[in-house]
């Protein structure tokens, strides 16, 4: 008898993991945006992406280097992907022109010119937006599989 | 007495066993359809009651409504498009997440016109929603409700 409860508990313990489904989700879902975001980094830019986020956490931190090499400060990024609530203007002391800046939040989108464009969920659904005149400005061309998701906002 | 005939011949135990496992089967087989009969129709009254609540809905907005071009009109008169969020958000409950009309524009891609969603997640008019799924474009083709289950 012992050594049956003994043989189950080994068994339980070993498949334990698969019950924290909900924190595989919650980083299935930040891998899915990494992707995303990677995909839109080198479609916007030829250099090598040195990607920087500000604010970010430690389970962004390891899933995003996955996909690009992180920097910590704004000022060694060629791409600069906003989140959370930062001041581009104080946060890169005003060398923003050689970067391009994108953003989780389409309000931010429309308000600040520096954004290329916005990558958000709305209605549970991925959105990408990409600005014509901003894209333009910074010389950007991008592929045809792009093409909708560009917007003429003034 | 009948324990040790039982024991004695093990052919009566073996289908005494296997009688009652095929009862057991049986039982949760016909638990297992139960249980999805159930869930069809709860999803019939359901989906029902809320379709009805929506044609409601659309029969309002279309009185209010004048103009063949009703994408335009709602674009440039406020009060309508202010009159047809409202019905929106009184749709929006625990169950009900969503509720918006869109349009499709001549690049074929899916706009706002109206939103029920809170301050904070609403889209605004003419913001683009990105669809992929052929589903969706079934719905805007067909203009019948469709239920998608994921």
């Amino acid at each position: 008898m012992k050594n049956i409860i003994f043989l189950i508990s080994l068994v339980t313990f070993s498949f334990a993991n698969q019950y924290t489904f909900l924190v595989d989700k919650y980083d299935e879902e930040i891998e899915l945006e990494a992707k995303i975001i990677s995909n839109i980094a080198i479609a916007s830019s030829k250099n090598e992406i040195k990607l920087f986020i500000p604010r970010i956490t430690s389970i962004e931190k390891n899933i995003y280097s996955k996909f690009f090499t992180l920097v910590n400060n704004c000022n060694d990024a060629n791409f600069i992907y906003v989140k959370r609530n930062y001041e581009i203007d104080s946060l890169c002391k005003n060398k923003i022109n050689n970067k391009l800046f994108f953003t989780n939040n389409y309000q931010k989108l429309l308000k600040k010119d520096n954004f290329i464009g916005a990558f958000f969920w709305n209605k549970s659904r991925p959105n990408i937006i990409f600005v014509k005149d901003r894209l333009v400005k910074q010389n950007i061309k991008l592929s045809k599989d792009y093409e909708k998701f560009i917007e003429d906002i003034k | 007495m009948k324990k040790r005939l039982l024991v004695r011949n093990p052919i009566s135990l073996i289908s005494l066993t296997t009688v009652v496992s095929f009862i057991l089967l049986l039982l949760l087989y016909g638990t297992i359809k139960f249980e999805e009969k159930i869930e069809k129709k709860i999803l019939e009254i359901s989906t029902a009651d809320i379709i009805s609540i929506v044609n409601n809905n659309i029969s309002y907005i279309k009185t209010i409504l004048k103009n063949e071009n009703y994408i335009e009109e709602i674009k440039t008169n406020e009060k309508i498009q202010k009159k047809i969020e409202n019905r929106l958000e009184s749709l929006v409950t625990s169950n009900i997440k969503y509720s918006y009309l869109l349009y499709k524009d001549s690049r074929g891609i899916f706009r706002f016109l109206a939103d029920g969603a809170l301050i904070d997640e609403k889209a605004i008019l003419d913001q683009k929603f990105d669809i992929d799924s052929s589903q969706w474009i079934d719905i805007f083709e067909t203009k019948k409700p469709l239920s998608i289950r994921s």
